[in-house]
């Protein structure tokens, strides 16, 4: 159950992180990327932190502390790979 | 928080220069804590699984009657019984003394018990000190868990350089934030390849600002369980106790106050490792008699964390009638502030609250504090990279960074090739020095960096797959009995070997075929 619930959360932070990364101006402009028209930073951020909140109100305390872990690491994953060229289209 | 560029400047200069001095050392204690994580499982993978996934399946109320009654009664004050990594259950009967040293030991008895069987493995008569870590089969997770807890210095010298390295750690995270002036602005961003230095910087920054939660966590809990152990019990005990640490222990401990030497029979064991299953929500890991044979005996069964929780509760029973008392604080003998902050430190430290999930996370968090230092280090050497001492110190930090993987890998060949011969307390660590020395020796030869990293990476790769094959081809059970015995993480364990191996040699060959490609820039690198 912890696994599951850890890996769940994971990849929903995840998917956060990564509309974050995409979408963040310091990071498309030190790439040479137009910026984004529309950011939703907040709705973002909050899908990354929700899971860990849920898991904390569910007393998951385990699956809140593996995914603290796992989010940093992710974080830093998704930060650290360069955006390609064909991802700007996209987020246009 | 702005800070002055003068003051800024000396923060860098504090955060670079106490990582200089200091780094490698620092990384030598992380990557060897990533590994250590692990340590249960290296254990169990070195003795080619466990002899069974619970010790105390089989009922062993009898076979402790039998062991207690071959043994001196003075050795009844305790009794220990614990599974090994080899899934052995080792009980030690045992009494609180001084060793020749005058230093607080244990001194008794240890057995170590077949697990299915109950048949007497080994029996080792002595003070723990001596006794313990003198089984060839734990050679190896003994020998690496010592190397990251005291660099194998002499006590309590180790744990002092240790806690001053987890000191440092923290002292770097926290210089790292105040310097770092854009830590949030800069938290997606990508290292940037206009220069070289601004990519090694950018590197460092974007690890060390992602990691810096788990760092704090990782240092601290690691420098208090250093200085707890070599600096604050001795002191505590000095203070509050005149001198006497067994006295210390026991009140940390929590035994009753109220000694009655009577003689009374020890209830059923097996019936109270039951009620401490259904109390507990796991299995028992261990137990613990005090006072056996007397009417004071108290049993502390010990569990891992029951599904979805960091900390594990002990259950604790009267001896005599067997009576259930509740479950028993970590620290004292009713529930505190700080027996509740010591019983996290311990799951926020070694990542052993969750199996192997919450394990792999950790070794993660470990490697990638090793990438924030290896980084760190290379980005100050590469701003001084004009200068000859630093150039050197740049190939050490190269040396270092890959040969200390291919020492650890190192230790694990000399235990196989050693352990048909149970020479493996000799060797595990000889082979570690060993190991060393050619990858030193390698560093002093090969002047062309990126030679030398193709070089490592194929030492790495081919020691990573050499284990597997040693541990099977050396005595060691094969992957079709391993599963049938619920081995299945002794063949993960190989498998990910295998993977890793196979990525170093595929990461030399890459090396190798970009050299071909840029000869010049391959030379030019050599000529620094």
């Amino acid at each position: 159950m912890t696994t599951i619930l850890t890996l769940a959360a994971v990849a929903v932070s995840l998917a956060g992180l990564i509309y974050l990364a995409a979408t963040d101006p310091k990071r498309r402009r030190a790439f040479n990327l137009p910026p984004c028209s529309r950011r939703l930073a907040l709705f973002a951020w909050i899908v990354v932190f929700a899971p860990g909140a849920t898991l904390l109100a569910t007393e998951q305390t385990a699956a809140f502390v593996i995914w603290l872990g796992a989010g940093t690491i992710a974080g830093w994953l998704v930060a650290a790979k360069a955006p390609t060229p064909g991802a700007s289209a996209k987020s246009q | 928080m702005a800070l002055s560029q003068v003051r800024t400047k000396r923060l860098v200069a504090i955060h670079g220069w106490s990582g200089v001095i200091l780094g490698l050392l620092l990384y030598v204690v992380i990557l060897t804590g990533a590994v250590a994580v692990f340590s249960f499982e290296i254990g169990s993978w070195s003795a080619s699984g466990t002899k069974s996934a619970e010790p105390f399946a089989r009922p062993f109320d009898e076979t402790l009657r039998r062991l207690a009654e071959s043994v001196p009664a003075t050795y009844h004050d305790d009794i220990s019984v614990f599974p090994n990594s080899a899934g052995h259950i080792v009980a030690f009967l045992h009494t609180h003394t001084t060793n020749a040293e005058g230093d607080p030991d244990e001194k008794g008895v240890l057995f170590e018990v077949h697990p299915k069987t109950h048949a007497i493995l080994a029996q080792r008569e002595g003070f723990a000190s001596e006794i313990f870590g003198v089984d060839p089969w734990s050679a190896l997770d003994e020998f690496l868990v010592e190397l990251h807890v005291n660099l194998h210095l002499p006590d309590p010298w180790g744990l002092y350089a240790t806690g001053i390295l987890g000191l440092l750690m923290l002292a770097s995270a926290i210089s790292g934030i105040l310097i770092h002036r854009h830590l949030i602005q800069d938290l997606f961003v990508a290292p940037r390849l206009s220069s070289r230095l601004l990519n090694a910087r950018d590197r460092h920054n974007l690890a060390g600002t992602w990691s810096l939660p788990f760092a704090f966590v990782l240092a601290f809990t690691g420098a208090y369980l250093s200085f707890a152990l070599s600096l604050g019990l001795p002191t505590i005990g000095a203070v509050a106790f005149g001198g006497d640490q067994v006295a210390l222990i026991e009140r940390l401990i929590g035994v009753r106050e109220a000694e009655d030497p009577t003689t009374a029979p020890l209830a059923n064991i097996d019936g109270m490792l039951a009620a401490s299953a259904e109390a507990g929500g796991t299995a028992p890991r261990g137990f613990i008699v005090r006072h056996w044979g007397r009417a004071d005996a108290t049993v502390t069964v010990s569990h891992l964390p029951a599904e979805g929780d960091l900390t594990a509760a002990q259950q604790l029973f009267d001896g005599p009638s067997g009576r259930h008392l509740g479950p028993k604080p970590g620290i004292g003998t009713k529930p505190s502030a700080g027996s509740t902050i010591l019983g996290l430190i311990f799951p926020l430290h070694f990542g052993n609250f969750a199996g192997v999930l919450s394990r792999t996370v950790w070794f993660a968090l470990g490697l990638v504090s090793c990438y924030v230092t290896l980084t760190g280090l290379r980005l100050w050497m590469a701003r001084r990279d004009e200068h000859p001492v630093w150039r050197r110190l740049a190939r050490a930090v190269a040396v270092v960074g890959y040969g200390l993987p291919i020492a650890i890998a190192g230790s694990g060949i000399g235990f196989f090739l050693s352990l048909p011969a149970e020479q493996t307390l000799f060797w595990t660590p000889a082979a570690f020095s060993i190991a060393s020395a050619v990858a030193i020796g390698v560093g002093l030869v090969v002047h062309k960096d990126r030679t030398l990293a193709r070089i490592y990476r194929l030492m790495l790769g081919i020691a990573f797959i050499a284990l597997p094959l040693l541990r099977m081809g050396l005595g060691g059970f094969g992957w079709g009995h391993l599963m049938e015995s619920g081995n299945g993480k002794v063949v993960a364990f190989d498998l990910v070997l295998l993977i890793a191996g196979a990525g170093f040699l595929v990461a030399a060959a890459g090396l190798a075929s970009r050299a071909a490609k840029e000869p010049r820039a391959a030379d030019g690198i050599a000529a620094k």
